[in-house]
């Protein structure tokens, strides 16, 4: 796997551009962003039941990162770490683990607990950017919770479950976790049984009752199970960690509109996380902050992890 | 030469029915097409005209699918169970029995498209996508068996009514006719015929029992995988099972009764039938409320945290109503009904079943709502109210029962004739007399 003792190299040279279009991105990162890799896949499965779709590529996913978030001058140290990461990811695959690595590939989130206000900003982000409706739909929700220091905030996005009941429940494999990790439903298959929904100890599943209101710049053809508009009624909808995003080298949404900086997205193989402004390594984050996962007691493996309320930050 | 038996079984096939019985066809029929309406109405406007939520995601449709299925082990126990231990006064009670089973199977099968969201393209993505791994595909696969085997339970034993049917219709010609010659499948009343009969039916009465078995819990297991407090419970399939043969009864003695008093069939349906029955109610009722005390004392003696809220919600709090009406009214009073020799009458057991049969409703909405409501998560709490459209729907189930009684007993004969024939003669001659073409054809 990674070796964080290797000594860093020089990383900056790329991270120094200052204005980036669309297409010398997609040359710097060396990866071929062609027409499909965006084009949403519509439905088809592959022999083993997955969704091929836009697997996403951590390491695009990084230089991308690196380079929006040197670009926006938000962090030269933040951007040399995300360098260092891909370094030690490079590494790997030079050391043969590459098929490893590629099928390793796990997002994951951490959300400080101590720094959450309950502003609930992210759930606005995340109902503007899916065009969700304000009642239901919570595919982040925040609420209060009573812990020993006192009250504190959650929010809750989906846990992302290795070990998700969610998916074992479905009668048609309309839900499904990708190659990345992230559980999307496909709702061209969704029959709308919710089983998923009384299966989720997390009530991260919401059901589609009524009609939903197509966004104005998308039609049919453009669903994906990673971009989830436009909704169909009678399916199931829930967070998928911004799958359209991510493939854009963008972290969720909730993530970056968080104004306490609580939310951190990242990846657990190149063990890096960020959150828009700073960047850590995963391990050292969850480790000096003392990181728990919600209800670790179900055994589902969630891809969520807290830092607990009551800390000083 | 007709027997009394077959005379007074036959009677409704000939005779024209009064007022009343078109009074109440037309009551059920408006009830089925109100619920049609509710339900065409739920498909145009999708499942926002319930009162789910993604806090409640399922209702009373998933209660009544339960319920539905419950019922339906009237035909088990009765014909099958009493089948193989020989108990001669099943007889009567027998082909009504069979039609609970096969018609409260379709009710609750009914139910299934009317929960989901997409019912249109679910049975095709059930084919060609349904995962084994999920309960949804085990209840699927369990129940179309459960159903097929009903039918040809119900079917079987009909073919030698039916040839008695197509032998003594007075025209011999017109659709009626057709389907009695159709269904007696050229019985001729040979010897040979009644021995492949009986064998037939004892090879069924085999298969059935644990074919049902599995089903209801198959059913239990929906709620018994899961994580979710209260649901996620070792016992639920037995638990299921019991509650299924309880309500099974009860709704067997309601018919009877019905029967009894509408049709004038207390030659069949004895007081000795309510007894019999009533003792059979009695000992479910107590295994029933043994599986239902243990569950709650064993999830309410600890203080787990996350089964806290349901479980008051159960026990004092909104659904407090419910959850004691099932036990007080549903199984205490019906147990003491039934126990007590002044009202061990036909009156008393009618009215016990009555009570369980509503009583083991609610005991179906305190297993699926109180559970959702409570959620898993503080984001999760929503209180459930069904909308008339649920209502509508709900109560055309019922009226469907009703509806396919009255339509059968105008077609088919309730009683199983020669059964009831066979068992008079088994009284008094052997059996292998029976067997050697003396048998009543």
């Amino acid at each position: 796997m990674t070796d964080p003792a290797t000594p860093p190299q020089p990383a900056s040279a790329p991270v120094s551009q200052t204005s980036v279009g669309s297409t010398e991105l997609a040359r710097f990162l060396g990866v071929d962003y062609s027409e499909r890799d965006l084009q949403p896949d519509h439905g088809t499965f592959d022999a083993d039941g997955l969704h091929p779709a836009t697997v996403l590529n951590r390491r695009a996913f990084f230089r991308g990162l690196a380079v929006a978030l040197a670009a926006a001058g938000v962090a030269k140290l933040g951007g040399s770490a995300v360098a260092q990461a891909m370094t030690d990811a490079e590494a790997a695959v030079a050391d043969g683990t590459a098929e490893q690595l590629a099928t390793a590939e796990r997002w994951v989130m951490v959300i400080d607990l101590a720094k959450c206000n309950g502003c609930k900003q992210c759930m606005t982000a995340c109902k503007t950017g899916h065009s969700l409706p304000e009642d239901d739909q919570h595919w982040i929700d925040v609420w209060e919770e009573q812990g020993p220091y006192g009250t504190f905030f959650r929010p809750r996005p989906c846990m992302q479950c290795d070990n998700s009941p969610c998916t074992t429940v479905c009668p048609v494999g309309a839900t499904y976790t990708n190659d990345a990790g992230i559980i999307l439903v496909d709702n061209n298959k969704c029959i709308g049984c919710r089983m998923c929904m009384v299966a989720c100890p997390y009530d991260a599943r919401y059901f589609w009752w009524n009609e939903p209101e197509t966004p104005a710049h998308l039609t049919e053809d453009d669903y994906s199970p990673e971009l989830t508009m436009p909704a169909r009624r009678g399916t199931v909808g829930k967070c998928v960690f911004c799958a359209d995003y991510l493939q854009q080298s963008r972290l969720p949404r909730c993530v970056q509109q968080c104004p306490q900086n609580a939310m951190w997205f990242g990846e657990k193989t190149t063990d890096v996380v960020t959150n828009g402004d700073d960047v850590r390594r995963l391990t050292e984050l969850l480790e000096t902050g003392g990181a728990t996962r919600y209800k670790e007691e179900k055994g589902t493996e969630p891809k969520v992890f807290y830092l607990p309320h009551g800390r000083e930050v | 030469m007709t027997s009394a038996v077959e005379q007074l079984a036959m009677r409704p096939l000939g005779e024209r029915p009064g007022r009343g019985y078109w009074v109440l066809v037309a009551a059920m029929a408006a009830l089925v097409v109100l619920g049609l309406v509710a339900w065409i109405i739920q498909l145009r406007e999708g499942l926002g005209v319930t009162g789910l939520s993604s806090s409640v995601p399922w209702g009373v449709y998933i209660v009544n699918f339960i319920f539905f299925v419950g019922i339906s082990y009237a035909g088990t126990l009765l014909s099958a169970v009493l089948r193989l231990v020989h108990a001669g006064w099943r007889r009567p009670i027998t082909r009504i029995a069979e039609v609970v089973t096969v018609s409260s199977l379709v009710i609750a099968a009914v139910m299934i498209p009317a929960d989901l969201g997409r019912p249109v393209i679910a049975p095709w993505q059930m084919l060609i996508s349904g995962r084994g791994e999920s309960p949804l595909v085990w209840d699927m696969v369990v129940l179309t068996t459960y159903l097929v085997a009903a039918f040809i339970f119900l079917v079987i034993p009909m073919i030698p009514d039916m040839a008695r049917c197509r032998d003594t219709h007075p025209t011999g010609t017109g659709p009626r006719y057709r389907l009695y010659s159709w269904m007696a499948a050229s019985w001729n009343g040979h010897a040979r015929q009644w021995q492949r009969l009986e064998r037939a039916m004892g090879i069924l009465a085999i298969t059935i029992i644990p074919v049902a078995i599995l089903a209801h819990s198959a059913v239990a297991w929906i709620f018994g995988v899961t994580p979710r407090p209260v649901w996620n419970s070792t016992i639920f399939a037995p638990y299921f099972v019991v509650g299924a043969v309880f309500s099974g009864t009860a709704v067997i003695v309601v018919i009877m009764a019905a029967y009894r008093r509408v049709f004038h069939l207390h030659v069949f349906f004895t007081e000795r039938h309510f007894v019999r029955l009533g003792y059979i109610l009695l000992t479910l009722n107590l295994v029933y409320m043994y599986f239902t005390f243990s569950e709650y004392w064993t999830i309410g003696y600890t203080v787990q945290a996350d089964y806290q809220a349901p479980l008051a919600s159960i026990l004092s709090g909104a659904h407090a109503w419910a959850f004691w009406f099932a036990i007080i009214l549903g199984m205490l009073v019906p147990a003491a009904l039934v126990a007590l020799p002044w009202t061990r009458t036909v009156g008393g057991i009618t009215t016990a079943s009555v009570l369980v049969v509503t009583g083991m409703w609610l005991k179906r909405w305190i297993i699926v709502v109180p559970p959702l409501e409570t959620g898993m998560t503080p984001g999760s709490l929503a209180s459930y109210a069904p909308t008339w459209v649920e209502g509508a729907i709900t109560l055309a189930g019922g009226a469907a029962l009703v509806l396919i009684f009255l339509g059968f007993q105008r077609l088919f004969p309730v009683i199983s004739i020669w059964e009831v024939e066979y068992g008079d003669e088994e009284d008094h001659v052997p059996a292998a007399n029976v067997r050697n073409g003396e048998v009543p054809a």
